[in-house]
């Protein structure tokens, strides 16, 4: 059977519709090296100079970094000026590229006391043979384990968003794992050491799509992953709550849900669907994400009434996790500074809008936990699952909903500072021998400190009982506990992915959000998409199939685009759960129905009646 | 041919650390006895180094050029005579500042020069058959 070609690593995939997972891992193996990037065709290292720095900027670090133009690894020099931090990089064929690269460098000094990093991976996918970042799969550099692995079902997607080429018509082909095929890349994740993957999200394309979506959940689960998300529109859930319920019913933890605004004009995608798929995981009992990308002067300044969404859904919305948009493909540097937006610019928007009830004060680097993990290890002996990411990828609060309404970010009760810095202290104590009766009862006494109850939500205020919570999680891993601390809390998250213009090794060396791709790698979020064409794109290529094939194969007589969603407005807008969905956030009566429409054709959805 | 870093490293964010790398490069001869190996050049570290200084660092010290390149930096690299008659060499590494550690890389020509890692001073002992104290005489 000829199925591997060589040169171009390409394979004949309606071969292996009934591969085993065995074959599926042999086929990986033999791949890998021939889809790893390329000195010279895929990339070019000049690392002779370094930027330099002019009259008003103060040198913060050096990195390294890329050309968007040419991928050429360069040196990059991180500096401030005028309270912004930037990132200047100089091609020896492209010249000098500057960008921002934290809007705020108070902030950044403060998250950049932040840091810690992992134990590494002890069981690599790939050995080390070229620089970082043109060696992803995982190599022996990188720092951090998987916090989450992402898995892509399908290319295939229901919308034809204009800014998108990822899905199957934009690519030219269809890239589907057979259900074999996903257990071999599952247990790929889990090989890894020290400690394997936990925590999957089934994204796609759209991945509703696949009828055997819930039959990949449950491999999931087999597979040992404890956490299993599914990211998707919502719209398939909002016309098929049975779905919700069965995806439920297998093991899925949340639903991770796109949602860039609370209006039409900022959330031309599900505006309309969106209060009826969150009724359809509320009947299901499925708690959702949402995930909005932040574009600057597009929906900025909807960012404290998205919160507010979520708030008013708390019921079954668990937090809000923005992104601030990573630009993809070639842009001008004005059109950049148009639409660039950074962590700390979200975060001071978010005070800004909310009059400061959630405050910059309030947010901490993601790797700030940590020394939980570092406390549990040392108090279990066993390998915990740390977040370690680069104290620049991301950030993150918690909001209480008190019962009158108001709302309490945790730091206005617990000093998240002392506490982490004291937990760090007793992870080291009981490293060093010491005894553990002693430490825990050290914990017990010293809780307190950390925490002002009198500014605790009410629910939490009476006797000990905050600090009884936070001792059972800690010390007892008691998940009851854990549910009734997050009772009425919304997590509100910001993860900034990268793009070409901002892009920092030092950062995908500790990237924790990984892809796992057909041929057995695990490939670091801002390697995957930030450079598609040396890995998404190539090695989904790679295992894809023919759209005629694939229409042949499933019998199916239209063109693939003959399937795409068309979205009947008028009888979403009429609906009791769509008005009530946006009551209090939006006036729904004051948007005439063709703005509707024109919001929904503008972004490439069409409208029938 | 056998490259080996003699380095003064200091990182800066997003992880500052500190590093003196110090290295011994030996011919394995019979009974495993350590011959010292003079290296036939020096040279300051450049782009075609990065992937055998992150092999050997990446593993274990988690040190890759990436970490190196946002400090302050001197590596030099110390290339060995390919043409040596040396069938199996070492080189071990005596590392100080925020890690204290040795580690070694075992080369074998004839099993095709695939380096084998060795992460610490006991392990290395128990490699050469040699005890901690006597090798660490040798190494120091």
């Amino acid at each position: 059977m000829q199925t591997v070609k060589k040169e171009e690593a390409k394979v004949n995939y309606s071969e292996f519709l009934e591969a085993s997972v065995e074959e599926f891992e042999k086929l990986g193996e033999k791949l890998r090296p021939l889809l790893m990037p390329k000195i010279g065709e895929d990339y070019h290292v000049y690392l002779k100079s370094k930027p330099p720095l002019k009259e008003g900027e103060t040198h913060i670090a050096f990195t390294l970094s890329v050309c968007p133009e040419c991928k050429t690894l360069l040196f990059a020099r991180i500096f401030e000026r005028e309270g912004k931090v930037w990132m200047r990089k100089v091609c020896p064929q492209h010249g000098e590229i500057e960008e921002v690269y934290w809007g705020d460098y108070q902030l950044y000094k403060r998250f950049s006391e932040w840091q810690y990093d992992g134990k590494g991976i002890s069981t690599p996918h790939v050995p080390i043979a070229a620089p970082c970042p043109f060696n992803c799969g995982l190599c022996a550099r990188h720092k951090s384990h998987p916090a989450l692995v992402n898995l892509v079902a399908t290319n295939r997607c229901d919308l034809s968003c204009f800014y998108c080429f990822f899905y199957a018509e934009a690519a030219g082909y269809v890239y589907e794992p057979t259900l074999n095929h996903i257990r071999y890349m599952l247990r790929q994740a889990r090989k890894l050491r020290p400690y394997p993957a936990i925590a999957l999200q089934i994204t796609g394309g759209e991945p509703t799509l696949r009828d055997d979506l819930v039959e990949i959940v449950k491999i999931a689960k087999e597979e040992g992953f404890t956490h299993v998300q599914v990211n998707t529109t919502g719209i398939t859930l909002a016309y098929n709550p049975k779905l919700a319920i069965e995806l439920r019913e297998a093991g899925t933890n949340v639903v991770y849900m796109s949602f860039d605004g609370v209006t039409p004009f900022t959330n031309p995608k599900n505006h309309w669907e969106i209060p009826y798929t969150l009724e359809a995981l509320r009947k299901a009992k499925m708690p959702a994400v949402l995930v909005p990308t932040l574009i600057n002067g597009y929906n900025t300044h909807e960012i404290w009434d998205m919160i507010r969404f979520g708030l008013k859904h708390i019921d079954i919305v668990r937090g809000v996790n923005f992104q601030p948009v990573s630009l993809v493909g070639r842009m001008p540097r004005k059109e950049r500074e148009k639409q660039r937006i950074t962590i700390p610019d979200a975060i001071i928007e978010i005070e800004k809008q909310s009059d400061g009830q959630v405050s910059r004060e309030d947010w901490y680097p993601v790797p700030t936990v940590a020394p939980i993990s570092h406390f549990v290890e040392a108090l279990t002996g066993e390998p915990k699952l740390e977040l370690t990411t680069h104290f620049a990828c991301g950030a993150a609060t918690y909001i209480f909903l008190d019962e009158d309404g108001s709302i309490i970010p945790i730091t206005r009760f617990v000093d998240v500072k002392g506490f982490m810095e004291f937990l760090e202290e007793k992870a080291e104590d009981l490293k060093e021998g010491k005894s553990r009766a002693r430490v825990l009862l050290e914990v017990g006494w010293k809780l307190r400190k950390f925490i002002d109850t009198s500014k605790a939500p009410k629910r939490l205020k009476k006797g000990r009982k905050l600090i009884n919570l936070l001792y059972n999680i800690l010390v007892k891993h008691d998940y009851s506990s854990l549910g009734e601390f997050h009772y009425n809390t919304l997590f509100v998250g910001m993860m900034h992915f990268q793009d070409l213009y901002n892009h920092d090794a030092a950062r995908v060396q500790r990237c924790d959000i990984h892809y796992v791709t057909p041929d057995g790698r695990l490939v670091p979020f801002c390697s995957f998409n930030v450079m598609p064409d040396i890995y998404r794109d190539r090695v989904q290529k790679a295992y894809g199939i023919s759209m005629k094939k694939w229409l042949e194969l499933k019998g199916m007589e239209k063109p693939i685009i003959a399937y795409k969603y068309r979205r009947n407005i008028k009888k979403l807008i009429s609906g009791e759960i769509y008005r009530k969905g946006y009551e209090g956030i939006i006036n729904v009566n004051s948007i005439p129905y063709e703005e509707h429409v024109k919001a929904s054709q503008k972004f490439g959805i069409l409208v029938v009646e | 041919m056998i490259k080996a870093y003699m380095a003064h490293i200091e990182t800066s964010l997003p992880n500052p650390r500190s590093f003196i790398i110090k290295p011994k490069v030996f011919c394995l001869g019979p009974n495993n006895s350590l011959q010292p190996l003079e290296p036939s050049e020096k040279r300051n570290i450049s782009e075609e180094d990065i992937p055998d200084f992150d092999l050997k660092f990446g593993e274990t010290l988690l040190l890759s050029f990436v970490d190196v390149a946002s400090g302050e930096y001197d590596v030099e690299v110390l290339e060995f005579d390919k043409n040596n008659e040396c069938k199996k060499a070492l080189e071990v590494y005596r590392i100080i500042g925020s890690v204290n550690a040795f580690f070694a890389v075992f080369h074998d020509k004839e099993k095709g020069d695939k380096l084998v890692i060795v992460r610490s001073l006991s392990e290395i002992s128990r490699m050469l058959d040699k005890s901690a104290e006597e090798l660490q005489a040798i190494l120091t």
